[in-house]
């Protein structure tokens, strides 16, 4: 198993407060220490006409990142590409894994939210068209120069039918384990069922909310941050359909609810806790973890504190831990 | 008149880096990079305190994204970034559209804009506001736009955005900021004229390009002690560049800065 870290949104939130450069140039910082405690990849969030700030140009902030660090995996988590020239992303993104030497992660998504779509002149209902449009652009200039593509999706056929083009997927970290499993496993029959494309089975990779403590009092800190950074997800109105046996999670619809149901997807305690709640995560077809850690209001000291004892503790333990 | 220097393609960082450090005031990032502000963030880490130049291509992108990914750039390097807009295969009525869409966006002010290219918002969702603002805001107070291209003049004309010159012999008429560029041979009385020319012309930021297998070296030896001077004073006393340089102060020196 592999482990990453995320999402770093660039927000300048109601809550924490900051000018949009310390913001960035806290993130090249947070970038070079990512990698220097061994961590595998970083990973970017876009979104639009948001008030805080949040990262509208992640091809331009991974580009810095990439060019901050010299083994560190960078990742758009996701890239909403129906918003964008899928061409031009494509062309982008060639050229970024040509300059890190094959270091880049392009993860694309469709989006949701109508302000963003409508702030670019487009329907949202054109957004697979065009996202199938972009995606061959990708296939036909990114991924020959080297570029690994990743899915973002919560439906079993949206997953499917990456695994048909040989693609990996990244799951949200607010998915309940029920839902990441289902995903997980159409994902494979979507690859199988294609034929299997490529070489080998692509990857199934998850945001999952972790926090390595032995403390109580961090731990309700931990969880009470969760709460608070789910509580973005309501304002840019995000929801999940209902799947299998999974009900629906509609942070628009009611709030409440959707929040408490993400933040229990959290595994926080010691490290035999830690271990045992990622050696679930993989046993649901999860192949590489992104620690959600880049949560709302979280001291940064704090974040790269508990990641150094994650590297120490509990990273070596991964090494081994396959999906099931 | 302030002096910055054309990158080229490869090894763009390391060029920037140098530039920075001998006080060359600005770099433009090579246009053949050829995706702008994704293009620039090597060169944007590289520098501490020169401007960053950035070739921006109406036509390729919808402008608004073209301004997130300038206000994204622009917040990595702390407020150092100059748009050279290139009108590129755009007729002039679509490139003043495109060009006053990206400052309008760039601005911070809500955008309503109704144009024969673009239609910001679309109005297409039926809860959608009626206006978007791009966010962050840029760094700075303005972001800087150049224009350059086959329509740079009309744009320039009607949105009152400074034109990138090439020509010292035309009649610039310049009113405020007004950048120019042009190329460098490696012979120092050419190039001082050429240097020279440009200030009389009215020019307040040029652009310069290096000669062909120039090395890094000729940015402190050469650009920074010949022609930046130069293009500082009226009859630079160039005495001052011309004398033998104080020797190499014995032993190492410590570093008296931290790296960009």
């Amino acid at each position: 198993m592999r482990v990453g870290a995320g999402l770093w949104n660039l927000q300048q939130s109601a809550m924490v407060p900051r000018s949009s450069a310390a913001t960035y140039r806290g993130f090249i910082d947070e970038a070079r220490r990512l990698e220097a405690l061994g961590y595998d990849s970083l990973w970017l969030s876009e979104h639009h006409f948001f008030y805080d700030g949040y990262c509208p140009a992640v091809l331009t902030a991974a580009s810095a990142a990439l060019s901050a660090t010299t083994r560190l995996r960078v990742g758009t988590g996701m890239l909403l590409l129906p918003l964008q020239e899928g061409e031009r992303v494509a062309r982008a993104a060639a050229q970024l894994s040509a300059a890190s030497g094959g270091r880049f992660d392009l993860g694309v998504g469709l989006g949701y939210r109508d302000v963003e779509f409508d702030g670019k002149g487009l329907a949202k209902k054109d957004r697979l068209a065009r996202s199938r449009t972009s995606l061959a652009a990708i296939a036909r200039v990114a991924e020959p120069a080297g570029v690994t593509v990743w899915n973002g999706s919560a439906t079993p056929a949206g997953v499917a039918r990456a695994g048909a083009r040989g693609q990996g997927v990244v799951l949200s970290g607010g998915n309940p384990l029920s839902l990441v499993r289902e995903l997980a496993a159409a994902h494979r029959a979507g690859w199988e069922e294609a034929g299997r494309p490529g070489a080998a089975r692509p990857r199934v990779s998850a945001l999952r909310n972790v926090w390595l403590t032995s403390d109580s009092a961090e731990r309700d800190a931990v969880l009470e941050y969760q709460r608070a950074s789910y509580v973005l997800y309501a304002g840019l109105g995000w929801s999940v359909k209902a799947t299998g046996d999974t009900p629906e999670m509609d942070f628009r619809a009611d709030v409440d609810a959707a929040v408490a149901a993400a933040v229990a997807t959290t595994i926080v305690g010691d490290r035999h806790e830690v271990l045992d709640g990622l050696r679930e995560v993989a046993e649901a077809g999860v192949d590489d973890v992104i620690l959600r850690v880049m949560i709302e209001g979280a001291p940064t000291p704090a974040v790269f504190d508990m990641l150094g004892r994650f590297a120490d503790e509990v990273m070596p333990e991964l090494d081994g831990l396959e999906a099931a | 008149m302030r002096i910055h220097l054309q990158l080229p393609v490869d090894d763009a960082a390391t060029w920037a880096a140098e530039a920075d450090r001998v006080g060359v005031h600005g770099v433009l990032v090579s246009p053949a990079a050829g995706l702008g502000a994704i293009s620039a963030p090597p060169v944007a880490l590289a520098t501490r305190d020169a401007r960053v130049i950035v070739p921006v291509v109406l036509g390729e992108e919808h402008p608004v994204t073209l301004a997130e990914e300038l206000v994204v750039l622009d917040a990595l390097s702390g407020g150092r970034i100059v748009a050279l807009v290139d009108t590129a295969g755009l007729d002039a009525e679509a490139a003043l559209e495109d060009a006053a869409l990206l400052r309008h966006a760039l601005s911070g002010r809500p955008i309503r804009h109704r144009g024969a290219r673009w239609t910001v918002p679309a109005g297409i969702a039926e809860d959608a506001p009626d206006a978007v603002i791009v966010t962050p805001g840029p760094v700075q107070l303005e972001l800087p736009l150049w224009v350059t291209g086959a329509a740079a003049s009309e744009v320039g004309a009607s949105i009152g955005l400074a034109v990138l010159a090439e020509d010292a012999q035309a009649d610039l008429a310049p009113r405020g900021v007004q950048p120019a560029c042009a190329a460098l041979n490696g012979d120092l009385e050419t190039d001082r004229a050429t240097v020279l020319a440009w200030m009389a012309a009215g020019a307040t930021h040029l652009v310069l390009a290096l000669p062909d297998g120039a090395a890094p070296a000729m940015l402190g030896d050469y650009l920074a002690r010949y022609l930046i001077p130069e293009a500082a004073m009226v009859d630079f006393p160039r005495l001052m560049a011309e004398t033998t340089p104080p020797p190499v102060w014995p032993g190492s020196l410590p570093a008296v800065e931290s790296a960009p």
